[in-house]
């Protein structure tokens, strides 16, 4: 007999072996009982019936073969029995009848959650923020950390890096050293180097600089993806001397040629030069993410030396390899170059990652500190809603134990206060994904684009599985306990006056307290978290930057190589410098290679007159060729010596100026002002003529590299970034720019338009990413647990109004009232401060990457976020105990 | 001769509830009394009998009790309910009516005896 019901239940048990029936008709019994519908006592009540009709058909003498066939078939009787007991029996059994079941326990919750609207309001939105913060965060998770790469067989896509001497993990490659790699396969299928190229696309609109990327070989083959149209670049197109040609991404082949299916063949003017498209990438391929075209590197010697490293480099492992292998055979290609090109590889080694580790290892703490943060979040609108869940309870208590004493088994009873919970939540789920969607919007602008893939972040099938997910265990953590408590309630409690203790009321403060010290105590561990993120901002916005990004407004533009001699890209330089200096409202005008916390060089010295250091551990620094008026428009100060000058031409002697920390390090215990250095053995000798402060060029939270700085005019670069220092918001400034830009070629492209303290901004993105997201959980979380410690002590003291108003007709002082109940909320206080100092002190620990000059273990924020949570809870506390120190006598005597 | 289950459906209620104006009565001993009486035709498929006391009384044309007997055994008693008189007493019409009909048709012979 399938039965679709309980098995027998000890009641039935009892009935049956109190009844001493024949073995044939017990086991039919108990196949009928167990094939109806029926629950509980109804089923109980039948099979009572049953037994007594076989024991009179014994007593009458009939044997059980004859009665068992004259009674019928058990399994229509149990159908009809149903029918007759409860209404249709769904035909189908099994799932359909199960789904039957729980539609009308649904319908049920939702008629309860309607009859009580501001309770379902109340716990609908806590459910809401709890479940709709964690599908957010859980919603960035999922898209950063744990989507799998958009490539067939993503797991065999690493990254490669050469490591240096200093400890830096990722260096990129010299175009030599790539091809050295391509030569050795090895572990890997195949190795690509690729490098950002500025390319100024005209003849399509406005003249436009693209994100076009030089490769080293088939970059679309090596991640598995066939053009849309077209073909790849191959490998032999890479090398110098090659062809003039170029794939195009989706995107632009979409926007900017139309979708054209003929497409290819077509000729795009870049920076001058005549580029055939030979291809479209298919739809959604970014790599590098923001890459809207390639084409083949061909870079040659000298500018490509092996001293050059320019290149990223991505592989594909060969089938079976390991990553371990990859990077055994890697090293010892480091080792190899190191070997044969001591000059510029020695005390280098490589390095070998997955694609993914490289593109989101830096932010995977991070993202798992905020996914615990709003685990906890969850976790106190839970306790707070098992609060309401509680209180509700005990205002039921009778309608529960009347629905019990009506033959409702307690399971029945259980199942039902499950279902309105979990109805709650799934409401709650409900409006938790609503303001998930809202709230992933939220994240991208604040992400700024410093967060990788978070491109790939948006509330689809999965995040809404686990949406769902966490309701049901939401429901599960704020309603069984509850449930479990009010379905034993039975008519004699609630009689003898005791729905208090059905419903957990007041007789079940040691629960209570409980949930109280939960939350404080969670809370104060987010408290403290964000507290401490908060000092560590504070901490890198006071870094003191050794230059002043406000009020500085900068622009790029790049001269195509094509048209521009070294001659003429220093003309143009001149030119521009003249015309933007006189520009109303500009202060000073300076140029240079790149902004600070922008883009970098960094080279290896040769100190004149110092002794040869160990190969690998040459003075390193960043080099920034600038103009005179740079200094000035960033106010980085000129500590001796002087400026750069407009008569430091290209035929002039070589001058420099260094950074503080330059002369620090590398000129140690010499007057600097007329030392040499070169970039290496051949170069002629740059003089240095002035001394510069310190500047935080690379990361804010760095201490600062040394610098240095060399005049346009002696060291060409086709790219410049301006700078304009205006003190003010110019009105109609960068439309002057352009004006001035245009006069002197009107095919020139001005991108990367605005203003530096904005750039900066944006270099402190991620700090300010989980700074403002915790704080806001942190929030949240004490407003939950005061919101939860005033519900609750409001509560226990509706409960006293009679005991606190007797003592007040007795003389007790309103005073000793108020202290009376606050004293009832003080103990679970204390208990979750010190579960959460314990918690906090133990977790901290979690921080360590996220925190900038503060200690995991700040006092002061320790200090500090515990007392804002005791002065919260306190007032959570105050408010229902001055209700009841005003309460009057005659008023408490009418209560209950 | 046992009754088609349609016709069954008609004349079940009306035996059960004529039996039960008599006197209240436990589900075997009605058993025992329609196939005595009925001289087998109501003596459905047992089971039959406590769907259709179920589904009297949830019209409340029947009620029911637990009575505790000398023997010290429980059995459930069904009695009829005042609903379930009036019922009867409109169904015992209709019935007369259509062995009325019948017996005018030849088909049947009015039976004036109990049995």
């Amino acid at each position: 007999m399938a039965g679709l019901n309980e098995r027998i239940t000890d009641a039935e048990r009892a009935l049956l072996d109190g009844a001493d029936l024949p073995v044939e008709i017990r086991r039919f019994l108990e196949g009928l009982v167990q094939g109806t519908t029926l629950r509980g006592d109804q089923r109980l009540d039948v099979l009572r019936e049953l037994v007594a009709h076989f024991q009179d058909g014994l007593l009458a003498a009939r044997s059980p073969d004859e009665l068992l066939r004259e009674f019928g078939d058990s399994g229509l009787a149990s159908r009809l029995i149903s029918r007759a007991r409860r209404g249709p029996v769904p035909r189908g059994r099994g799932w359909p009848a199960v789904l039957d079941g729980l539609l009308r326990d649904a319908r049920l919750a939702l008629r309860g959650l309607r009859r009580n609207p501001a309770y379902s309001a109340i716990a609908t939105l806590t459910l809401g923020l709890g479940i709709g913060a964690n599908t957010a965060v859980f919603s960035v998770v999922h898209g950063v950390l744990l989507k799998p790469l958009p490539y067939p067989e993503p797991d065999r896509l690493v990254a490669l890096f050469q490591t240096g001497t200093r400890g830096e993990m990722r260096l990129p490659w010299s175009v030599p050293n790539v091809r050295e790699l391509e030569d050795a396969p090895g572990a890997f299928a195949s190795v690509v180097g690729y490098g950002w190229r500025d390319l100024t696309l005209t003849g399509v609109g406005d003249p436009r600089l693209m994100n076009a990327v030089a490769v080293s070989g088939s970059l679309l083959e090596l991640f598995g993806v066939r053009p849309h149209l077209g073909r790849d670049i191959a490998r032999d197109e890479t090398l110098p001397g090659g062809p003039a040609e170029v794939v195009v991404s989706h995107a632009f082949w979409k926007e900017s040629l139309g979708g054209d299916v003929s497409a290819v063949g077509r000729t795009l003017h870049l920076s001058g030069v005549a580029y055939q498209i030979v291809g479209v990438a298919p739809e959604g391929f970014e790599y590098p993410r923001g890459a809207e075209m390639w084409v083949p590197g061909q870079w040659s010697e000298p500018d490509y030396g092996r001293g050059r490293m320019t290149l990223s480099v991505v592989g594909r492992l060969a089938p079976g390899a390991t990553l371990d292998r990859a990077g055994a055979e890697l090293s010892a290609v480091a080792r190899r170059l190191a070997e044969e090109y001591p000059g510029a590889n020695a005390g280098l080694g490589a390095l070998v990652m997955a694609l993914e580790d490289h593109q989101v290892g830096g932010v995977r703490v991070g993202l798992m500190v905020l996914l615990g943060a709003v685990a906890m979040v969850l976790l106190i609108a839970c306790v707070n809603v098992a609060n309401l869940v509680l209180v509700r309870g005990a205002n039921r208590g009778v309608e529960i134990a009347v629905r019990s004493s009506l033959g409702a088994s307690r399971g029945s009873l259980l199942r039902q206060l499950m279902a309105e919970n979990l109805v709650l939540s799934l409401v709650g789920a409900t409006v938790g994904v609503l303001l998930a969607v809202g709230g992933v919007h939220g994240l991208h602008l604040l992400a700024g684009g410093r967060i990788p893939r978070m491109h790939a972040v948006s509330v689809d099938g999965p995040v809404l599985v686990f949406a769902a997910l966490v309701a049901v265990a939401a429901a599960l953590t704020f309603g069984l306990v509850p449930a479990l408590r009010l379905s034993r309630a039975s008519i004699a409690d609630v009689l003898r006056g005791a729905s208090e203790r059905v419903g957990g009321g007041g007789g079940r403060r040691p629960a209570r307290s409980g949930l109280m010290a939960t939350e404080v105590g969670l809370s104060l561990v987010l408290l403290i978290g964000a507290g401490l993120l908060l000092r560590s901002f504070a901490q890198i916005r006071g870094t003191e930057l050794g230059f002043d990004p406000e009020g500085v407004r900068t622009f790029t533009v790049t001269l195509p190589d094509a048209r521009y001699d070294e001659e003429r890209s220093i003309a143009f330089f001149d030119a521009l410098r003249e015309r933007l200096a006189a520009l109303p409202g500009v202060d000073a005008a300076g140029m240079a290679w790149g902004t600070p916390l922008g883009s970098q060089t960094s080279r290896t010295i040769v100190v004149a007159g110092a002794p040869a250091p160990a190969p690998g551990q040459e003075p390193l620094v960043l080099v920034r060729w600038s103009s005179p008026g740079y200094l000035e428009a960033l106010r980085i100060p000129l500590l001796r010596g002087r400026d750069l000058a407009p008569t430091d031409r290209a035929d002039m002697p070589r001058v420099a100026l260094v950074s503080q920390g330059t002369a620090d390090r590398y000129f140690a215990g010499r007057d600097v002002i007329g030392q040499q250095f070169s970039f290496d053995a051949n170069d002629t000798p740059w003089t240095v003529v002035g001394v510069v402060g310190d500047v935080r060029s690379l990361d804010v939270t760095d201490t600062p590299e040394p610098e240095v700085y060399v005049p346009y005019a002696q060291w060409s670069r086709s790219s410049t970034t301006v700078m304009l220092r205006t003190g003010r918001d110019v009105p109609g400034l960068d439309a002057a720019v352009r004006r001035e830009v245009r006069a002197l070629d009107p095919d020139l492209a001005i991108y990367d338009v605005r203003s530096l303290d904005q750039a900066v901004a944006s270099s402190t993105a991620p700090q300010r990413f989980y700074l403002v997201l915790l704080g806001v959980f942190a929030g949240l979380a004490v407003l939950l647990a005061a919101v939860g410690l005033y519900g609750v002590i409001a509560y226990l003291v509706s409960g006293r109004t009679r005991e606190i108003g007797i003592r007040i007709a007795l003389g007790a002082h309103p005073g000793n009232v108020m202290r009376m109940v606050v004293a009832q909320g003080a103990r679970p206080v204390l208990v979750g401060v010190l579960v959460g100092l314990g918690g906090a002190l133990a977790g901290a620990r979690l921080l360590t990457s996220l925190l900038y000059r503060i200690d995991p273990w700040d006092p002061l924020t320790f200090a500090g976020s515990t007392a804002l949570l005791v002065a919260v809870a306190t007032i959570a506390c105050l408010l229902p105990a001055r209700r009841a120190s005003r309460t009057s006598p005659t008023e408490a005597m009418r209560a209950q | 001769m046992r009754v088609e289950r349609e016709l069954m459906r008609g004349a079940g209620p009306v035996a059960v509830l004529s039996l039960l104006e008599q006197r209240d009565m436990y589900g075997y001993e009605m058993i025992e009394a329609l196939s005595r009486r009925t001289d087998g035709v109501l003596a459905m498929g047992q089971s039959t009998l406590y769907t259709l006391l179920y589904n009297l009384e949830k019209k409340k044309l029947v009620g029911s009790e637990w009575r505790t007997a000398e023997s010290g055994r429980k059995r459930k008693y069904y009695g009829v309910t005042k609903k379930g008189l009036a019922y009867l007493r409109a169904q015992e019409r209709e019935w007369t009516r259509l062995v009325g009909a019948l017996a005018g048709l030849g088909l049947v012979e009015a039976n004036t005896g109990e049995g």
